[in-house]
């Protein structure tokens, strides 16, 4: 195969139809740039200056072209396989030469746009550890020689472990996880009701002060809106919003579909390669030792379909925390993987089976909380408007039972599924009252513990704690302050004992 | 895993982060508050003047409004030291062999721990006020995010770099265990610190 013969030796360009690419990227540059100005100009102009205005488009896109050209001409890369380093040189007036040493690269992903898509062509984004955001990019590059790059630049990781080429070639045929179209669709439709109902309950104000509008411009009378709400549209009102909401729900479902199309996880040496995308394929790396914390969640529906959806917060760019910026984690999420599929995704990145052991379980205070933030107080608040502040609020007392009886439900599960099982190699967070969590942690992946506990907790033995790692904090509340104190004690003793790496 | 098959004798024979003694700020840190505190109020009554002056100009308040909104103000202001005096009361950090411990609050007591090994980076920042009584603020930063990072303030210059000086040596010294048991003596004598 002529793909084994391949190096980046020498300085190199890129794939020539990479000047479309970089035309459309200057281009997109330079609207964003400066569509503020071109706006009023041409909001401004006279109808007369049509021809000037052409003109005008064609010079600007001419000189954007040339600028395309010149940036594809100037911008190589290569590998210096001495100093193992990547090299790139750009920039059209002032160059620039930029190298990165390969034990300084984190993730390599291969993507596609739709532009790239069109032309047949990938751009290659290297993620660096440290300077924060200096991302490098290759813009235009075939799958092939991407593939090939992409491997030499995370050569370095497996240099100890001696993975013959074709071995890494037959593994990469074979995805270990699949989600099908049916699992997605699972998914889609039994998840998102808050993302679809806040969509509804937005579009719902907005209709609402446009009716209001009308209304008040019209003149109409109170009386007669009510009278006219009651009477005819109380039906027409809920159809509406059951058409509404099939449609949000809709919109939530194809997106689902769309973004998490043909999800694939492909092992690939000692990382995870992860593909999907129906229109743009995203391709992302993880690498089991930057997982931070992992976490699953199903609720009712999807238990009843086996489906779930699966979380993985891992760690990236951890210097760019010396700059002053918040470390930022990066989420890969795959939706629609069955139980199996979980175990076998947990088995891959933990290499040991993930299993519960000693459970803490929260203190009644934690209802108590629940009954106060989330019962009495916004109760009395309704109750108080009612009564001193507007009447017609009073027509709306009848939904307290109903809200009492749904939020009551809410805080009863959130309370028995609020839970924390620790055994030596996992700390594991199960939560919520209708979306089942479960977010898994390793004791070595924690960087710092924080207590609390209120002064009136103090007698009965109650506090809160967190955990703070790299991908996230878990927190845990109400907890048995002097058991749980010494699970901080052992946890301590875990991480200042071991000399595991966090990363 | 077979090293620890006694896990729930092991949890009682750990060292208790619980029981540690904590070593308090530095009393001259309380000037530095109060330096600030004082900045603050004089902003407040200025503030608090020149709004109720604008507003009432022309409107007859009798002097008895004035006392009144005077009363109201210093209250608040007292209250402020009175919480400031608390929070700094209950203030106090410990360096133990392998760890940092902070703790702070003051209707809730927070204890943040954060393990030598899983320093990021150190900062000693000196204020211009802190600077005048010769205190530093140490500053420690993890990977776990704004909310872990720690930031000790009163504590003596010296101290403060010293401190600075024993973290950063225990930096990524995954391997130095030597180092770390050279340190220890070191440790043990900034715990012991005859301040308290």
């Amino acid at each position: 195969m002529n793909t084994e013969t391949k190096t980046f030796d020498k300085p190199q360009r890129q794939s020539v139809v990479g000047i479309v690419i970089m035309f459309a990227d200057t281009l997109q540059k330079f609207v964003r740039a400066s569509w503020v100005p071109l706006a009023i100009m041409i909001y401004r102009m006279p109808s007369d200056a049509l021809l000037y205005m052409i003109f005008g488009v064609v010079v600007i896109l001419l000189l954007i072209g040339v600028v395309a050209y010149l940036r594809y001409r100037n911008f190589t890369f290569f590998l210096d396989q001495n100093k193992q380093e990547f090299v790139i040189q750009s920039g059209i007036l002032s160059k620039k030469r930029l190298s990165i040493g390969l034990d300084k690269i984190q993730q390599v992903n291969i993507n596609q746009n739709i532009i790239q898509k069109l032309i047949g062509v990938y751009s290659l984004d290297v993620d660096t550890a440290g300077s924060g955001g200096k991302e490098v990019s290759i813009r235009a590059i075939d799958h092939n020689s991407a593939q090939i790059l992409k491997s030499k630049l995370l050569e370095r990781e497996t240099t100890n472990e001696q993975v013959s080429d074709s071995e890494v070639v037959e593994e990469n045929q074979k995805p270990i996880i699949k989600i099908s179209l049916s699992s997605l669709l699972k998914v889609g439709l039994t998840s998102n009701y808050g993302r679809s109902l806040a969509i509804l309950l937005a579009f719902f104000f907005t209709i609402y002060d446009n009716v209001k509008d009308f209304v008040e411009n019209e003149m109409l009378t109170e009386e007669q809106i009510e009278q006219y709400i009651v009477k005819g549209t109380m039906l027409g009102f809920m159809t509406v919003f059951m058409v509404l909401f099939g449609l949000t729900f809709l919109i939530n479902l194809i997106r689902t579909v769309i973004r998490y199309f043909d999800l694939e996880i492909v092992k690939q040496r000692n990382s995870l390669l992860i593909s999907y995308g129906l229109f743009a394929k995203k391709n992302t790396l993880l690498n089991p030792k930057k997982a931070q914390i992992v976490s699953y969640s199903q609720n009712f529906f999807q238990q009843k379909m086996n489906v779930l959806k699966m979380k993985i917060k891992q760690a990236s760019s951890q210097q760019v925390k010396e700059d002053g910026k918040k470390n930022e984690s990066s989420v890969i999420e795959i939706p629609g993987a069955d139980t199996a599929e979980r175990d076998n995704i947990l088995h891959v990145i933990y290499d040991k089976i993930v299993e519960k052991g000693m459970v803490f379980n929260p203190n009644y205070r934690y209802v108590l909380r629940g009954i106060y933030f989330g019962l009495l107080f916004p109760i009395a608040v309704v109750l108080i408007l009612g009564f001193f502040v507007n009447e017609e609020i009073k027509t709306y007392f009848p939904f307290i039972g109903l809200y009492v009886l749904i939020v009551g439900l809410l805080i009863y599960f959130g309370f028995k599924n609020y839970r924390l099982f620790v055994n030596n190699d996992f700390i594991i967070k199960k939560s919520g009252a209708w979306d089942v969590e479960h977010q898994i942690i390793e004791p070595h992946k924690i960087q710092a513990i924080t207590t609390k506990q209120f002064f009136w907790h103090k007698p009965s033995d109650v506090g809160h704690i967190i955990l703070h790692t790299a991908g996230g904090d878990v927190s845990f509340r109400f907890a048995n302050f002097s058991e749980i104190n010494k699970q901080i004690n052992y946890w301590l003793y875990q991480v200042e004992s071991s000399n595991k790496h966090w990363m | 895993m077979q090293d620890f098959t006694n896990n729930s004798v092991d949890l009682d024979l750990l060292p208790k982060y619980e029981e540690v003694p904590f070593l308090p700020i530095h009393k001259k840190y309380w000037n530095v508050t109060v330096i600030n505190l004082l900045i603050f109020t004089v902003i407040i009554f200025i503030a608090t003047a020149i709004t109720f002056v604008s507003v009432y100009q022309n409107s007859k308040v009798g002097v008895g409004f004035y006392v009144l909104i005077l009363v109201f103000v210093s209250v608040f202001i007292g209250l402020l030291f009175w919480l400031n005096r608390i929070a700094f009361k209950k203030r106090g950090y410990v360096v133990r062999e392998k760890d940092v411990l902070y703790r702070s609050g003051i209707l809730s007591t927070t204890t943040t721990i954060i393990p030598f090994n899983r320093i990021q980076h150190i900062a000693v920042h000196e204020g211009m006020f802190s600077r005048m009584y010769g205190l530093a603020s140490l500053e420690i930063y993890t990977a776990g995010g704004n909310s872990s990072d720690l930031s000790i303030s009163g504590i003596e210059r010296e101290k403060a770099y010293a401190m600075k000086e024993l973290l950063m040596k225990n930096l990524n010294t995954d391997i130095g265990k030597s180092i770390i048991k050279e340190n220890d003596n070191h440790v043990a004598e900034s715990t012991s610190d005859p301040e308290i």
